[in-house]
Formats: structure tokens, C-alpha cells, sequence
């Protein structure tokens, strides 16, 4: 059967059990829905169905308890497919032992931070106003748990080699940062295993220290790259050009194409093509995030924004929440607040539809910010360094396309890891409210059945029609 | 730029057989979920049916078309000569023809087969050798078919 009428037959049964328990169909169901199309997204069609099936407050709290409680399972799912893919990728070598070159006595992997900044994080002082939006640990300097902020600090540091360490505390591996360096373009990070793990240890056992050394993800940086995304909030704040941001659309677009693909599915170059529609779609997207703006398409086309002070204002309010409970209700708060603010400029009538929008857009951007993490610094540095171990040294690529490009098996097991937990945590919500609709609609039927039984009885033992309309009536 | 490209083996992580995330797998567990076979209802008491069934009117048509028009106005459809201008209402005039074919042909057309399953009780009465009568208890043994109308 084709993805359409599937997804029709699920909104259908939706549709039915409402009428069914509420009277009248409450769900429009015309090919003009969002998602009732042929697409394979997995995670926009569950978005939209939980829209429909359960409504603003409790999609936010689904929202809410991803970004709170979620976080670190997401995490520890997602490291581990990045350490299975590591290994995996090790593995195509023949030897699977650090390489003298990445050893501390080698010449080390040289790359070009250009190469290792894909995002362009780099770019912006982790304790500036939008820099505290983008790092964690901001203030720690050298001594940051983030390594995105270690990178940064060892930049500021030209010629000087710093160390980063595992969680048991040994060093890891070395950073220095070059400004020029002979034989090497100018502006390179020069990144060799330490002594303790160029002795006795294998790649395998460096990535596997490297990929726990790290952390991933952190709910308020999740919450506010994601209206970055949507609205350009801190994109306008850092002056981002709209070169960067039509790149940054077009690795959007990449990463929606390989999380809708089959696991069997190959990724193709047409992955990476793009017609003439879709790049004036992108330009149309990234002009927009310049300027700050996101046009409600079910509107009237009117223009929807959030001030860069509330999205400090929640990222600050989250951060310093002491527990779950607290980081929770923070979290809560800042969505209605923010949804309120992004709904400001729409008719009355509207404002639900739009609210209810802004927590979709944010779950339908949950993957893509996942991955952007994927290409932040901190996790490009371990997968460069494999990449230059296993192509060769002298091996490079141009970019973030490029580097998905060259990357892309390994990039796409670990964007259908992140798919995959998003739709076990919306797929577990939509089964709960799916369950209840049709619970009801089954005492309803049960409950019919056996009025339309006793009717039956009391017609054969003579009661006039009418009475037993009464009685039904009564019952 | 380096023309090599790398491939990882499938590691069965993330999108690996048996994965939820794909749509069609999300699409199969929904419409599943949607599914849950209904209990067979519960049979009449047969002496009940023989006795009450000849208690019935049969069907109407008229009386049909009336109960729905009576009852139009739950659903908000305006009753009798909604437009004041002594014309017919079409709506209603609609549902007299469609109930009327509707029982025309479940009267005329429909059929009702019947089967009493095999190992139904019976109890006979026979006369003997010497003229006295005889009873006998056992089970009828074959399925029994009938024929039956709607009316």
C-alpha cells in the first residue's frame, strides 16, 4: 500500500474513533493535511499527529520531558551508536592500532579549523552574549568540560599545545593552534594522541575514551539552536551571512533526506542535489533567519519573531535550574512564554494554531539540531582524525556537505540513531492517546451492542417500539 | 578535496533492521494499534426468538423515512418547509427515496439462510414392539439448512 493511503487509513481510524466517541469528526481529513502526502518523514508525520490527537498543552509536555528527562538517554543512545560506527569505521584499516603519525612523538593530524568548525561556532567568544547561547561552561576557559569552549580558549593561545583529557582524568589528546606553520595553510589545529594513550592503547580504545569524554547534549542549547533555526534568533546576533545560512538550509535539507531514507537505502549523490525549487526554497528559508523572521504560511503569511533577550532570558532560566523538577517547570515556562511571543503578531482566532505550530517546528528541528551537534567541533575533531587515519593524512574535504558527503554511512547511522529515539519517545505518545480513543470507541461499540440486545429481547416479548425508545433514550 | 568516500559496514545501530523510525514501520504500529477485534455477541434465547418473533410488525418504509425526519434536528438539519415558500424540502423528499429502496430491497431481494449446527438435543417419541410408546433422548447428528426472508 503506498505511504498515502496508509497514512489516510490512520488519520481515517483517528477521525473515526472521534466520531465515534464525541459524535462528529473533530479531524479534517483532506489531502490538503500536513503530511498526508507520500513523504517519508517519520518524525513530521508523528508531530502532526500528536497536534491533532492531543493538543497544545500536552505535545508541550511531551516537548518538556524530552528536553528535560530524555536528554540523556538520547545521548547515551547516540554515543553508543557512535562508538559502534567508530569501530566499524577503525575496522575497514587493516591496523587497528593508534598510527605512529597521531602518536605524541608523530607530526600529529593537521587539519584546518575552517575544517573542524563546520558550523562556524568557532567564530563567536564562548562568554559573549550569543556564545553562551552556543557553548557550555562557558567561563571555564581551558578548563571547560565543553570541548567546543576548550577549542575555542586553545585558539586564543597560538603555538601553544593543551591537553584534553578523559574522564578519569588522564590526557587524552593534544590541541595546538597554529596561526601559520610551515608546509601547512595558515590556521591549523595540530591533534596528536597523548603519551598516556600513544602507549599500549588502540584507536578504538582512544575513540571509545574520546566519545565519553564529551558531552552531547544539554537541554537549554537544544531548546535555543532550535529557535535559532526557526527564527535565525542568534543568527542576526552574530551576523551570520546569508551564505552561511543558505549552507546551513541546505545541510537541513540533507539531513531531513537521509532521516526519511530506508535503512536499506543507499545514500546516493541525488542526496546531495538539489533543483531549482528547492535552493530558491532555502535562499527563501536562510533570508528569512537573517532576518529574523518566520513567515506563518497558514496565516496570511504574517511574519512571526522572538526577541534574542527572551531566548537568553529562558537559556539562563534553565540553566540555572538546581533539579529536574525545576529544570522542568523552567522549561515549561520558557516554551509558553516564547510560543506566546512567536503568536504576538497573528489574529486571536489564530493564536492556538499558531502556538501549536512553534512546539511542531521545534520537534521537527530536534533532529537536525542533533545532528548539527554532530558537526560542531567537538564531535568533527574525532571524526576527522579517523577520516584523515583512514583515507590518509593528506586527504581533506570542502565543507559540511562535503564532509556528510565523504562520511555519509557513518553520518547516516547515526542520524537514523537520533530519528529512531525521537520517534520511540513521539510514537510513545501517540500510542497512549491512540489507546484511550480506542478503548472508548470499544465501551462505546460494547455499550451499543448490548442496548441494541436488550431491545431485541423486549421487542420479541411484545414492548411497543416506542417504549423501547424510551427506554434506550433513558439509558 | 579528496575524492575517496568512505563506507562503515551496517552496524545495526540506528536505523538497522528492525528499526522504528522509518515510516512505514511507524505507519504498520499505528494502524495496528487501531485494531482490536470485538467479542461475538452473545445469541437471543431461541424459545424467546420463536415466540416474539411472530409478535413483529415487519418493516416500514414510511415509518422508517418518519423516525429520520423526526429526528433531523439533532443533527441541525431544518425540518419540513425550511426554505417557507411551500416548496417540497429536497433533503427529506431524498431520504423517503432512499429509505424506500433501501427496504424495497432488503424485502424483495434479501435472504436469509439458517443453519442449526449438528449435536442439537432432541427428544422423539416412537411406538414400541407391543404399542406402547417409546421415547428416546440423543443428538442430531447432520447440520440443518433453511431457507428465510426479510420482512
Amino acid at each position: 500500500m503506498a505511504i498515502i493511503d496508509e497514512k489516510r487509513d490512520a488519520f481515517g481510524n483517528i477521525a473515526a474513533c472521534r466520531s465515534i466517541n464525541e459524535g462528529f469528526p473533530e479531524l479534517q481529513l483532506t489531502d490538503s493535511f500536513p503530511n498526508l502526502d507520500n513523504a517519508k518523514d517519520s518524525i513530521g508525520f508523528l508531530s502532526s499527529m500528536l497536534k491533532s490527537l492531543i493538543g497544545f498543552e500536552k505535545l508541550r509536555d511531551t516537548l518538556v520531558d524530552t528536553l528535560s528527562s530524555q536528554v540523556e538517554n538520547i545521548e547515551e543512545d547516540i554515543k553508543k551508536a557512535l562508538k559502534l560506527e567508530l569501530k566499524s569505521f577503525v575496522n575497514c584499516g587493516v591496523n587497528p592500532s593508534i598510527p605512529d603519525f597521531l602518536k605524541d612523538t608523530g607530526s600529529g593530524v593537521v587539519i584546518e579549523v575552517d575544517n573542524i568548525d563546520l558550523t562556524g561556532i568557532l567564530k563567536t567568544d564562548p562568554t559573549s552574549d550569543a556564545g553562551e547561547l552556543l557553548y557550555t561552561d562557558a567561563s571555564s576557559g581551558l578548563n571547560s568540560s565543553d570541548l567546543n569552549t576548550f577549542i575555542f580558549n586553545v585558539i586564543q593561545n597560538d603555538g601553544n599545545k593543551y591537553f584534553w583529557q578523559d574522564q578519569s582524568g588522564n590526557n587524552l589528546l593534544s590541541f595546538e593552534f597554529n596561526s601559520t606553520l610551515a608546509g601547512q595553510p595558515n590556521n591549523t589545529l595540530t591533534i596528536k594522541a597523548s603519551p598516556y594513550y600513544s602507549n599500549n592503547k588502540t584507536l578504538t580504545d582512544l575513540n571509545n575514551a574520546f566519545v565519553d569524554s564529551i558531552n552531547l547534549f544539554n537541554s537549554e542549547k537544544l531548546l535555543t539552536n532550535i529557535l535559532d533555526k526557526v527564527f535565525g534568533v542568534i543568527s542576526i546576533n552574530i551576523n551570520k551571512s546569508e551564505k552561511q545560512l543558505e549552507r546551513e538550509e541546505k545541510v537541513k535539507d540533507i539531513v531531513d533526506r537521509i532521516s526519511s531514507s530506508d535503512e536499506d537505502d543507499v545514500v546516493d549523490d541525488n542526496y546531495f542535489e538539489f533543483d531549482t525549487p528547492e535552493l530558491s526554497d532555502q535562499q527563501r528559508r536562510a533570508k528569512n533567519r537573517k532576518n529574523g523572521i518566520q513567515e506563518l504560511v497558514n496565516c496570511d503569511n504574517v511574519e512571526s519573531s522572538i526577541n534574542f533577550d527572551s531566548v537568553k532570558d529562558a537559556n539562563d532560566r534553565i540553566k540555572n535550574a538546581s533539579n529536574l523538577v525545576e529544570k522542568k517547570t523552567e522549561i515549561q515556562n520558557s516554551i509558553n512564554n516564547l510560543s506566546n511571543e512567536s503568536a504576538e503578531n497573528v489574529s486571536e482566532k489564530d493564536k492556538y494554531t499558531v502556538e501549536l505550530n512553534f512546539i511542531d517546528d521545534i520537534i521537527q528541528n530536534l533532529n537536525t539540531e542533533i545532528v548539527n551537534v554532530f558537526l560542531s567541533p567537538k564531535v568533527v575533531s574525532i571524526l576527522a582524525i579517523n577520516y584523515k587515519v583512514i583515507v590518509g593524512i593528506a586527504s581533506s574535504y570542502d565543507g559540511p556537505i562535503d564532509f556528510i558527503k565523504q562520511n555519509k554511512q557513518l553520518i547516516k547511522e547515526l542520524i537514523l540513531s537520533a530519528r529512531d529515539k525521537i520517534v520511540e519517545i513521539l510514537l510513545s505518545e501517540a500510542l497512549k492517546a491512540i489507546s484511550s480513543l480506542v478503548s472508548q470507541k470499544v465501551s462505546k461499540i460494547q455499550t451499543e451492542v448490548l442496548n441494541n440486545q436488550k431491545s431485541q429481547l423486549l421487542s420479541l416479548v411484545g414492548v411497543p417500539q416506542s417504549i423501547i425508545r424510551t427506554i434506550n433514550d433513558l439509558s | 578535496m579528496s575524492s575517496h568516500s568512505i563506507s562503515t559496514k551496517k552496524s545495526g545501530v540506528g536505523g538497522g533492521n528492525g528499526s522504528i523510525g522509518n515510516i512505514s514501520k511507524v505507519l504498520e504500529i499505528i494502524n495496528s494499534a487501531m485494531k482490536i477485534p470485538r467479542q461475538p455477541s452473545t445469541p437471543l434465547p431461541p424459545p424467546l426468538i420463536m415466540s416474539g418473533a411472530k409478535l413483529r410488525p415487519g418493516i416500514s418504509s414510511k415509518e422508517i423515512t418518519g423516525n429520520i425526519i423526526s429526528r433531523q434536528s439533532e443533527a441541525g438539519a431544518p425540518v419540513g418547509d425550511a426554505t417557507f415558500d411551500s416548496t417540497e424540502n429536497i433533503s427529506e423528499s431524498m431520504e423517503r427515496i432512499r429509505v424506500e429502496e433501501i427496504v424495497n430491497a432488503v424485502l424483495t431481494q434479501a435472504k436469509v439462510d439458517v443453519v442449526i449446527p449438528p449435536g442439537v438435543q432432541v427428544s422423539t417419541v416412537g411406538i414400541g414392539n407391543y404399542g406402547a410408546p417409546v421415547i428416546s433422548q440423543g443428538a442430531t447428528t447432520n447440520m440443518a439448512i433453511g431457507d428465510g426472508i426479510i420482512r
